[in-house]
C-alpha cells in the first residue's frame, strides 16, 4: 500500500463512521447524487501559444453518497463523501481518480419556496493522478446565496476559495530554472459566480452563469524565457510532451456558462451545457477555452 | 307478515329505490383528449336546497418526499390529518387564505388534525423538500367528487331538480366560476357533463438535479 493510499484510507473511514454515530435515524436521511459526464475543452493545456494548445475529450464519473440532518424547521446539514474518477482519452496522464468529504449548512430564512437560503461548505478531496506529479489535495471553503423569485426565475451568488496542493512527496527531478521553484500545480485561487435558472416547466430548465476565477492557475508551454520570466513557479509536464513544462502564473479568468437541463424521472436528468473561460494573466499572457459537456445526474 | 308479502315488499323497495335518486357523471380531459386526473367537481342545487352531510375526518399523507394525495376534496368543517409514512421529518406549511398553518418538523402523525373551516383552495408545502405541493379543496356543497386516472367521477343520490356543476384542477387556466354547468336530474335521467380543459405548463421546484448531480441538499 502506498503511502497516498494510507493517507485516504482512515481520514474518509473516520469521518462517515462519525456520520453515522451522531445521526439519529428519525432526524436524518441518507442521500446519494451522481453524474457520468462527457466534457470535450479546446485548451486542455490552458496554453497561449497555438503550437501548445491541446485539446482533449474526457468521461467524468461522481458519486456522492451523505447525510442530511435536519436540525431545525430552517436548517439543515448535509455530509458526503465525494468520489470520483476521470477518464481522460488523449492525455491519459489527467485521468484521476479522486475521494473526499464534504460538508454543507443549509439555512432558510423562513417558510416558503420564495424564501431566500444561504449555504456554507468545505471540502477536502485527494486527487490520484495517472501523472503522478499532479497528486494532491484540493481544499475549498465557500458561502452562497440564493432565492426563487417567482415561479420561473431563481438565482444564487456564491464565493468559494480554492486550494490546491500537490504531493511533494512523489519522487520527480527537481528542476529549477531560472532559478524558480517546482511547485507549479500548487495554486490558491478566488471564486466569485452568479448562475440563474429559469423553469420553463417541471421538465425543462436553463441556466446561464458568469463567473470570475481570480488567482493562479497552471498552464502548459514549451520552452519560453517570456512565459518563464511570468511565472513564478515551472516543472517538467511529460503528460503533454517531453519538451512541455507546466507553469504557475496569476490570472484574472472570466467564465460564462450556459446550460439546459432535462429531468427524465424526479431523480434523473440530462444536461448539455457550455463554458467559455477567458483568461488575461500578468506579462499580457492570455488563452481561452471553450467546454462542452454533456451529463446524465441523479438524486436519491 | 308472511313470507311472500315480505319478499313482494323488499324486491319492491329495491326496485324504487334508485329512481328517487340521480347521479351525475363528469368526464373531464385535456385539450388533447387525454383523460384527467384529480379535477373536482361541485354541485349545488339551484333551490337551494343541500344534504345533511357532517364534516368528517380526512388524511393527506407524506409517501417518498411527496403529499399523497395530490389533491384531496373534503366538505368544509372537516378536519384533515396529515401523517408523515417517511422515515424522515417534513414541516407542513399553507399560506392559502383558506386556511393558513405552519406543523413544525414532525414524524408520524401530529397530535392534532387541522380543520379546514372555510370554503377554497388551500396549497400544500414542506418547507424541507421545496419540490413538495399538495392541494386540498374545501368544498362548500356536500356534493364533490375528483376524477381518477380515468378522468370519470360520479356524483351519486342527487335528488331530483335542477343543478349547477363546476370544475377545478390545479393547472387549468380558466377560472372555476367560468366553467359553471347546468343540468337537471329526475327519477328517469342521470346527467353527464364533459369538460375539456386546457392547462397552464406544470411550474414547480424540481426533485431531479439541475446541471449536476452533487452539491449540498436539498
Amino acid at each position: 500500500m502506498s503511502m497516498t493510499e494510507r493517507r485516504t484510507e482512515p481520514v474518509g473511514l473516520c469521518f462517515f463512521l462519525l456520520l453515522i454515530a451522531i445521526a439519529p435515524p428519525a432526524r436524518s436521511e441518507w442521500l446519494m447524487g451522481g453524474e457520468a459526464a462527457y466534457k470535450y475543452n479546446d485548451n486542455l493545456s490552458l496554453a497561449q501559444q497555438g503550437r501548445d494548445i491541446e485539446s482533449g475529450n474526457s468521461l467524468n464519473l461522481r458519486f456522492s453518497p451523505g447525510y442530511h440532518f435536519q436540525a431545525t424547521n430552517y436548517t439543515g446539514l448535509t455530509l458526503n463523501a465525494d468520489l470520483q474518477a476521470d477518464r481522460n482519452f488523449g492525455f491519459t496522464g489527467l485521468s484521476q481518480a479522486a475521494g473526499g468529504v464534504s460538508m454543507d449548512l443549509f439555512h432558510k430564512f423562513g417558510i416558503g419556496r420564495e424564501v431566500p437560503w444561504m449555504r456554507a461548505g468545505i471540502s477536502t478531496d485527494w486527487h490520484d493522478y495517472a501523472n503522478n506529479q499532479r497528486d494532491g489535495w484540493q481544499f475549498t471553503a465557500g458561502i452562497s446565496a440564493g432565492k426563487r423569485f417567482s415561479d420561473h426565475w431563481q438565482t444564487t451568488i456564491s464565493y468559494q476559495f480554492e486550494a490546491y496542493r500537490a504531493d511533494k512527496s512523489v519522487d520527480i527531478p527537481a528542476l529549477y530554472i531560472l532559478g524558480i521553484e517546482g511547485d507549479a500545480f500548487d495554486t490558491d485561487a478566488h471564486l466569485l459566480s452568479i448562475n440563474t435558472v429559469y423553469t420553463v416547466n417541471y421538465r425543462l430548465s436553463l441556466i446561464a452563469g458568469f463567473a470570475k476565477h481570480l488567482g493562479e492557475v497552471t498552464s502548459t508551454t514549451r520552452r519560453s524565457s517570456n512565459i518563464f520570466d511570468a511565472s513564478d513557479a515551472i516543472t517538467p509536464d511529460p503528460v503533454f510532451g517531453t519538451d512541455r513544462f507546466a507553469y504557475r502564473i496569476d490570472a484574472n479568468t472570466n467564465i460564462f456558462s450556459f446550460g439546459i437541463s432535462y429531468a427524465l424521472t424526479g431523480n434523473v436528468s440530462l444536461n448539455a451545457g457550455y463554458e467559455y473561460r477567458d483568461s488575461n494573466a500578468s506579462h499580457g499572457l492570455a488563452y481561452t477555452n471553450n467546454i462542452f459537456s454533456v451529463n446524465a445526474a441523479f438524486r436519491y | 307478515m308472511p313470507a311472500g308479502r315480505l319478499l313482494i315488499a323488499a324486491v319492491a323497495i329495491l326496485l324504487c329505490a334508485p329512481l328517487s335518486a340521480a347521479q351525475l357523471t363528469v368526464i373531464v380531459t385535456n385539450r388533447d383528449g387525454q383523460p384527467l386526473a384529480n379535477s373536482v367537481v361541485t354541485v349545488t342545487n339551484d333551490a337551494g336546497e343541500t344534504m345533511d352531510r357532517k364534516p368528517g375526518t380526512e388524511i393527506v399523507d407524506q409517501i417518498n418526499k411527496q403529499f399523497v394525495p395530490y389533491v384531496k376534496p373534503v366538505y368544509v368543517g372537516s378536519s384533515v390529518n396529515f401523517p408523515n409514512s417517511d422515515n424522515i421529518r417534513h414541516q407542513v406549511y399553507s399560506f392559502s387564505p383558506a386556511k393558513r398553518f405552519v406543523l413544525p418538523l414532525y414524524k408520524g402523525t401530529p397530535a392534532r388534525p387541522v380543520v379546514f373551516d372555510k370554503p377554497g383552495i388551500v396549497v400544500l408545502g414542506c418547507n424541507i423538500h421545496d419540490w413538495m405541493i399538495g392541494y386540498i379543496y374545501v368544498s362548500p356543497t356536500p356534493w364533490f367528487a375528483k376524477t381518477g386516472d380515468d378522468g370519470r367521477a360520479v356524483i351519486a343520490n342527487l335528488p331530483p331538480g335542477s343543478y349547477h356543476a363546476k370544475i377545478w384542477h390545479p393547472r387549468m387556466h380558466t377560472r372555476e366560476e367560468e366553467t359553471a354547468r347546468q343540468f337537471n336530474v329526475d327519477k328517469n335521467n342521470n346527467a353527464e357533463l364533459t369538460w375539456s380543459l386546457e392547462l397552464r405548463p406544470e411550474i414547480r421546484p424540481r426533485r431531479a438535479p439541475v446541471g449536476g448531480g452533487m452539491g449540498g441538499y436539498p
